[in-house]
C-alpha cells in the first residue's frame, strides 16, 4: 500500500496547492522533497500545504518545509499550512515551528495569505 | 478488569520501510491501553526518529542484524529499551538545546534529536557487555485516563 500520496493543484492566481496524505518518514523522504521542491523549481514561490490527511511527518520532512518556505521568501512567496492535524500541530508547538509557518484551517484563509 | 500494563517485545531489521510497520504496532498497542493520540504520536515520533537515526548511522555494520525492542506501557509511564548490535552509538551525548533552524536547513539535519529529548522526559544510554548500544526512553504520561 502506498504510504505516502502528494497531489498538487493550481488556483487561477497560480498559487500551489500541495495536498500531502499519509506518512511522510525516512523511507520516502527524497519523494516528499522532489514534490515539493518541483514546484519552486519551476517558479512557484506560493503554496499551500494540505494536511488534512497527513498521518505523520518525521524531522527531516518538518526541515524540508522549512527550507522550502525559506526559499519561497526569497521570491515574496511562503509556504503555509492548511488543517494540520491536532497530534502533529503539538510536534510543531513543541519546535516553535507554529511560530514559523502560517497556520489556516480553510482552504479559502489559507489562500487569502497570499 | 482493564489490564495496568502492556508489555511488547518486537524486533525491527535495518530496513527504512520497516519504519511503518513498528509505528503502527506501537500505535496499535498504545490506542488500545487507552492513551490519548497526542501522546501516542509524540512517542512513536521520538521512536521513528531513533530508529531511523540508528539505521542510517552505519547501515555497513548491520548486516542481517535486528534492532530488538522491549515496550512496557504502564498507566503512567511509556518505557521504551531498544537494543541493537551495531558499533558504538550514543545518540544521548550529542549536544542538543533549540534548534538551530538555519543549520537544519543548511544540513537537513538536527532536529530529530532536539525533538526527542523535547519529547521524551529520561533518555538513557550504556554499552552492553556483549558489545550492543542499549537506549532507555521513558515518557511519563501526565493529564491521562
Amino acid at each position: 500500500m502506498e504510504n505516502l500520496t502528494v497531489t498538487s493543484k493550481s488556483d487561477p492566481r497560480g498559487i500551489i496547492i500541495l495536498k500531502v496524505s499519509g506518512f511522510v518518514d525516512a523511507s520516502n523522504i527524497n519523494r516528499f522533497d522532489e514534490e515539493l521542491y518541483s514546484h519552486i523549481k519551476r517558479g512557484t514561490a506560493k503554496i499551500v500545504v494540505d494536511c488534512s490527511d497527513l498521518q505523520y511527518i518525521n524531522s527531516m520532512g518538518m526541515g524540508i518545509l522549512l527550507e522550502a518556505r525559506q526559499l519561497a521568501a526569497k521570491r515574496n512567496g511562503d509556504v503555509v499550512i492548511l488543517n494540520l492535524p491536532k497530534k502533529i500541530s503539538k510536534v510543531f508547538e513543541i519546535l516553535g515551528f507554529n511560530e514559523i509557518f502560517k497556520l489556516y484551517t480553510s482552504e479559502e484563509e489559507a489562500l487569502k495569505a497570499f | 478488569m482493564p489490564r495496568d500494563h502492556i508489555l511488547l517485545n518486537f524486533s525491527l531489521s535495518s530496513d527504512l520501510r520497516e519504519l511503518s510497520r513498528l509505528r503502527e504496532l506501537i500505535e496499535k498497542k498504545a490506542v488500545l491501553f487507552g492513551l490519548k493520540e497526542d501522546h501516542v504520536y509524540q512517542v512513536i515520533s521520538a521512536v521513528d526518529e531513533i530508529c531511523a537515526n540508528l539505521i542510517e548511522h552505519d547501515p555497513k555494520k548491520w548486516g542481517g542484524g535486528k534492532i530488538h525492542f522491549k515496550l512496557k506501557i504502564d498507566r503512567d509511564l511509556f518505557e521504551l529499551e531498544i537494543l541493537d548490535r551495531g558499533g558504538y552509538f550514543d545518540p544521548t551525548k550529542k549536544k542538543t538545546e533549540e534548534p538551530d533552524l538555519e543549520n537544519v536547513i543548511k544540513r537537513r539535519r538536527g532536529l530529530g534529536l532536539v525533538m526527542i529529548k523535547k519529547i521524551i522526559d529520561e533518555f538513557s544510554y550504556s554499552r552492553t557487555p556483549e558489545g550492543g548500544n542499549l537506549l532507555i526512553l521513558k515518557k511519563y504520561i501526565r493529564d491521562n485516563l
